[in-house]
């Protein structure tokens, strides 16, 4: 190699880091933020993947406050549980389980999505998932890339400027009587 | 042991018996607890080891190839694809190269990786355009988006009467 | 026949190490300062429709380079390549042969171990003529699907024939008084990889 500071050493030591992701989830579907958490988790991104190899890196979830489902899943989605004691079976939807605890949600999905044996509890370690976007300084430090978000995030119709707005193709025009309900 | 006779050779019942259990013990020695030692113990676990070997020699070819995928697909989503448009497009650029040797040079050589990465993505494109045809719209449809990026689409002659 | 490419020097560190800043996405919640710029009354041309989902198809736009200048590129590349071998300014080449139904990536001095028997004696040089790719630090010749004769030689020797430790293969199926029971030992051979030549005849 040309480059004076390239040594296989530090190749190798940078070939088994762990590095440092964060994924931003405003506006995002869990489901789709958690498939990216558990791929990055379990370090399937790597050409080096093997399973019992633990190459996994750590990945930090923002915003989670401002997932985003579709359809009528805050109302229909339905987390179960069991104390374990006699009539100890719980049921919240996600909405009352998004309200109690902002992460659970994302945390139940990434949790759901690793594989079932004995790292899954280690992977589940380097998750680390914040309400909003206050993130301790020492997890900021470590942090060395940005995740692509699944969606884009939609404009709201206050953020488009007049002009646009009225400029916008429409079917009809209204007529000047018409009545609004 | 001598047979000096048929009717001898027929009479006799095999081997000794203590060398028959050896035979069987000699598998089960590294077992745990009294299976290395008790034939009646053993002869059962070795029977099931060597089941259980048969099969994993089997699957072993197949665990190997899902490794080997999934170890490819990583290699090609860090050059901004997905593991079937890689697979189909250096198939149809004849490329022979087996999933073993594709995830060993995505680990040990990077950049003859990303050349094969670099040649399948063009044939992506090439494909991709042959695919989307000459410009025009299909007989009998009207496509904004065919006009709207092709403002010099030629129209065809039904939807123009129409 | 041959596709190859002239790669950059760039540093192959798997790790990504950019430090990204930007990581706080300016979010929804800053609307009041665009509904702000909103109020000040700036002309848009006649006839300008804003960007929907109609706008652009929905599939990413492709752009081929010019088949004029790619062609011109494309011999350059080819003579770069060929005085890059012809100059041997290249370290330790590898190689992808098919030999005995499978795909190996060899270097010199590898020792590959083949489940079979082959037909040769040991000590005895063979050529490995199915040479699927070469590479080397600057350049990798892909065949398509095999290299030419004349391109590339990868020769190795015999050192060893042998067989392999015994395996069980056994069968058993339990309540039904069947069972098979074979020791399978298989023939093995142990080949040195001696050189790996590439000739500068790439067209």
């Amino acid at each position: 190699m040309t480059m004076a500071s390239f040594t296989k050493a530090a190749q190798q030591w940078a070939t088994f880091c762990r590095s440092w992701y964060v994924i931003d989830a405003t506006m995002q579907p869990p489901g789709k933020i958690a498939s990216i958490c558990s791929v990055h988790l379990q370090g399937k991104h790597k050409p080096i993947y093997h399973a019992l190899s633990d190459c996994g890196d750590h990945v930090v979830v923002l915003n989670t406050k401002h997932i985003a489902f579709s359809g009528n899943k805050w109302e229909q989605k339905v987390y179960s549980s069991h104390t374990g004691y006699p009539g100890g079976f719980k049921q919240v939807t996600a909405a009352q389980l998004h309200l109690k605890d902002p992460t659970a949600i994302i945390k139940l999905a990434v949790y759901g999505m690793l594989p079932r044996n004995l790292l899954r509890r280690t992977m589940m370690q380097r998750l680390h998932i914040f309400p909003d976007d206050n993130i301790p300084e020492d997890i900021i430090k470590n942090i060395t890339e940005e995740l692509p978000q699944p969606r884009i995030v939609p404009k709201r119709l206050n953020e488009y400027t007049q002009e646009e707005k009225e400029s916008f193709p429409r079917l009809w025009t209204m007529p000047e009587d018409y009545r609004i309900k | 042991m001598v047979f000096l006779s048929l009717s001898r050779w027929i009479r006799s019942r095999g081997p000794d018996r203590y060398w028959r259990v050896q035979e069987v013990l000699k598998h089960a020695r590294h077992f745990r607890g009294r299976k290395n030692r008790c034939f009646r113990l053993a002869v059962r676990s070795v029977r099931r080891a060597f089941v259980f070997a048969t099969k994993a020699r089997k699957a072993k070819k197949r665990i190997m190839r899902t490794l080997w995928i999934s170890r490819i697909a990583a290699a090609t989503r860090e050059h901004g694809m997905k593991y079937p448009a890689l697979i189909h497009n250096l198939l149809k650029c004849q490329v022979a190269l087996n999933r073993k040797v594709l995830s060993d040079l995505a680990i040990t050589e990077p950049r003859t990786f990303k050349s094969l990465a670099s040649l399948a993505k063009r044939r992506r494109e090439e494909g991709f355009l042959v695919a989307l045809g000459d410009k025009g719209e299909p007989e009998g449809i009207f496509s904004r988006i065919v006009h709207s990026q092709f403002p010099d689409a030629t129209l065809n002659p039904e939807s123009v009467a129409a | 026949m041959t596709a190859s490419v002239v790669r950059g020097c760039g540093q192959l560190l798997r790790c990504p190490s950019v430090f990204c800043k930007g990581y706080l996405r300016p979010g929804f919640l800053n609307y009041a300062a665009l509904c702000h710029q909103s109020s000040q009354p700036s002309k848009l041309p006649v006839g300008y429709v804003p960007e929907t989902s109609l706008s652009k198809p929905p599939w990413p736009e492709v752009k081929l380079p010019d088949p004029e200048e790619e062609k011109k590129q494309n011999i350059d590349v080819v003579h770069k390549v060929n005085d890059l071998i012809a100059t041997g300014q290249y370290g330790r080449l590898f190689a992808v042969v098919h030999f005995a139904s499978r795909q190996w990536k060899v270097t010199n001095e590898d020792l590959i171990l083949i489940e079979n028997h082959i037909d040769a004696e040991c000590g005895e040089r063979i050529c490995l003529e199915k040479v699927l790719l070469v590479g080397s630090e600057n350049f990798s010749l892909i065949g398509r699907p095999l290299l030419g004769k004349d391109l590339v030689r990868v020769e190795a020797t015999v050192i060893e024939k042998t067989e392999c430790s015994p395996k069980v293969h056994m069968v058993f199926w339990k309540r039904h008084r069947f069972q098979k029971k074979k020791f399978i030992v298989q023939p093995q051979t142990v080949l040195r990889i001696n050189s790996i030549e590439v000739l500068p005849n790439l067209s």
